[in-house]
């Protein structure tokens, strides 16, 4: 089994990819409805948006972020907060997900999340440049993870490293963890209102060559029956207040024109 | 399931027939006209032309309306009041994450609870509607602001310094109608409505948390204060209510004191001991705190960066664990049951949905879902879930 096939599988049996799937397809349907040209929107505001707002879903549907729970608390809890600015349609098709299934790995300041010794990052491109991505044009974390595999001492660098701002080198990539880091490529075109988001190992392409060592279309990923349907009743017992004050109008003359339809 | 009334035949309900109450039920099924119309086997035209009068359904229609929406055919039947055109126009938190649909649904429900309200007053008496208007005009600076509402409402509703002890309870004491949602409206939160019957607030049922709910009880109560004739959904009308609330339940001559000054040590206890005596969330203490120029941007800033690295923005920690409930609907209830007066009588009575009848007479929050919410192979045609099935 291909690396893909194993982290694909792994994050498809686990939900995973359902939740980034979720996850983009609620921001980017929140960035269309909010998008005005007329009222001065760009390219730039569409980007950040997207950007934002695909961070703030997927720490949602992984209980990430400011969206975490504590850990004896239920997964459950606060869900008017998870819920909140969702539409029906989020709501009804989130992933029910552990909160501790994914957790946040931010690298050198770039928003990560990791699932097992899988980590993966955002990077923004262009609906017909998903696939076709150049690296080098990218941040200098995005460059190095790109570059990651040929640093593998074990495989041998092929190149050598560019200078990079803010980063020295692969030690650059500040870190004390041992994860693997993909990348989520994403892009959003609101005249043809098509969205695309690839998961996978970059390679680094400022030599030509393919943008990615494997990619997989995340959008693909089939919904499961793993929904949304998380609603706990509070706790409630009598009120500790009395009542408002209600009274019958005429005591013993209540049932006028109630039919009582079991006792008739 | 639709219960059929043997002492309204169809023809009788055809001949009383009030195009306004199909309007209620469609929309509490969360049906365009169009749906209904596919429905039934009719047109468009046709559901219109019932809606607003013009027509009147046949007798047989009558029954295929009332199969293909789940209610008795009694519920098409006139009334006293039309709700709908006595109340105002609910305040929506977000216009933006809800659909026309979904919007129309909850202020049906809504109708609806006034409505079985005011019938249930033909037997009982709830306390006198008192609720002051003050009407704010933003670009007025002789109109006042939100936190001068506030204090004139805990003065006219005569409440003492210090804690509101129950703010539904509060609220209901002075006329207002407090009831829960249902489940499948939850992606609306919670709403108000004037209405020349009775005002009233539905809560969202899946808030289970005390403090947030009193906030946000207050909230509305903002809205039913200062917001009769606004534009509803505005962030400008949001931000009243959000500061009318603050100023509600934590005056800031009686709060400021006691919020902290910086995020040093004991700022969390004192934080944690405010929340309690007040009931009011740790995080509004911190933006009100941030508001009344205790605490400095960063340390605010700051402060929210520990409360989600803690998981409290969804969990935050507080000892009391219950939800505030309403009592309104419910005493009735217990008062006519006292009197012989069974659920199933006074639904019939109502005309109200037994589904719909038990939770906007609950004390508490009913969260069980229908099948079609739990159901994802359901094919639905539209993703608002009908309140009546």
């Amino acid at each position: 089994m291909g690396e893909m096939d194993e982290v694909v599988a792994g994050m498809r049996d686990t939900g995973v990819l359902e939740g980034m799937r979720w996850a983009y397809l609620s921001a980017t349907g929140r960035v269309l409805d909010d998008y005005a040209e007329a009222a001065g929107h760009d390219a730039a505001w569409l980007g950040l948006t997207r950007f934002v707002l695909y961070r703030d879903r997927l720490d949602r549907v992984f209980s990430c972020g400011k969206f975490a729970v504590p850990l004896e608390s239920d997964a459950d809890a606060g869900l008017d907060v998870l819920h909140a600015e969702l539409t029906a349609d989020d709501v009804r098709t989130m992933p029910d997900l552990e909160p501790e299934l994914v957790s946040r790995a931010d690298l050198n300041g770039s928003p990560g999340w990791s699932w097992g010794s899988w980590r993966w990052l955002l990077a923004s491109a262009a609906v017909g440049g998903v696939l076709d991505l150049h690296w080098a044009q990218t941040s200098a974390t995005k460059q190095l993870i790109a570059r990651r595999v040929e640093l593998d001492p074990a495989q041998g660098s092929l190149f050598d490293l560019p200078e990079l701002d803010g980063a020295a080198g692969p030690e650059g990539l500040q870190h004390a963890d041992d994860l693997e880091t993909l990348v989520i490529a994403h892009a959003q075109d609101t005249v043809s209102l098509t969205v695309k988001a690839v998961l996978g190992r970059p390679r680094f392409n400022a030599g030509g060559g393919s943008a990615w060592h494997w990619n997989y279309n995340v959008l693909s990923t089939p919904p499961s029956d793993n929904r949304g349907t998380r609603l706990d009743p509070a706790p409630v017992v009598p009120p500790l207040v009395p009542d408002a004050p209600v009274r019958l109008r005429q005591p013993g003359a209540a049932t006028a024109g109630l039919r009582a339809v079991d006792n008739p | 399931m639709t219960r059929l009334d043997a002492s309204r035949s169809l023809a009788d309900v055809a001949a009383t027939f009030d195009g306004s109450r199909l309007t209620l039920a469609r929309h509490l099924a969360g049906l365009r006209k169009s749906d209904l119309a596919g429905l039934i086997e009719k047109s468009p035209t046709a559901v219109a032309s019932w809606e607003n009068g013009t027509k009147a359904p046949s007798p047989a229609t009558v029954g295929q309306l009332a199969v293909g929406l789940g209610v008795d055919p009694g519920f098409f039947c006139a009334r006293a009041d039309d709700v709908a055109h006595l109340s105002g126009p609910p305040h929506f938190r977000s216009l933006r994450s809800t659909t026309q649909r979904a919007r129309d649904q909850a202020a049906a429900y809504g109708h609806l609870a006034v409505g079985a309200a005011s019938s249930l007053e033909r037997h009982v008496e709830f306390p006198v509607v008192d609720v002051p208007q003050l009407t704010l005009t933003g670009n007025n600076p002789d109109a006042g602001d939100p936190e001068e509402a506030a204090r004139m409402v805990r003065q006219a509703w005569q409440l003492e310094p210090g804690p509101v002890r129950h703010v539904v309870r509060t609220a209901e004491n002075h006329g207002i109608l407090v009831v829960f949602s249902r489940p499948e409206a939850a992606s609306v939160d919670a709403y108000s409505f004037c209405s020349r019957l009775r005002p009233a607030i539905v809560m969202n049922p899946t808030k289970n948390d005390y403090y947030r709910q009193r906030f946000d009880v207050a909230h509305e109560i903002g809205h039913l204060v200062m917001h009769g004739d606004a534009e509803p959904g505005g962030r400008t009308v949001e931000n009243e209510a959000h500061r009318f609330a603050a100023e509600f339940l934590t005056p800031a001559d009686q709060i400021a004191d006691l919020l902290p000054t910086g995020m040093h040590r004991g700022a969390w206890q004192q934080l944690a001991k405010a929340k309690e005596q007040w009931g009011v969330s740790m995080q509004a203490l911190l933006y009100r705190a941030r508001r009344l120029g205790r605490l400095s941007e960063v340390s605010y800033r700051n402060a929210m960066t520990t409360v989600s690295t803690r998981g409290w923005r969804r969990d935050e920690p507080g000892l009391v664990k219950i939800l505030e409930q309403p009592s309104l609907l419910a005493r009735a209830v217990e008062l006519l049951g006292a009197s012989d007066i069974d659920e199933a009588a006074l639904m019939t009575e109502l005309d109200v949905p037994p589904e719909l009848f038990r939770t906007v007479t609950a004390r508490g929050p009913r969260l069980e879902l229908p099948a079609t919410l739990v159901d994802d192979t359901s094919d639905a045609p539209h993703n608002v879930v009908s309140l009546l099935r």
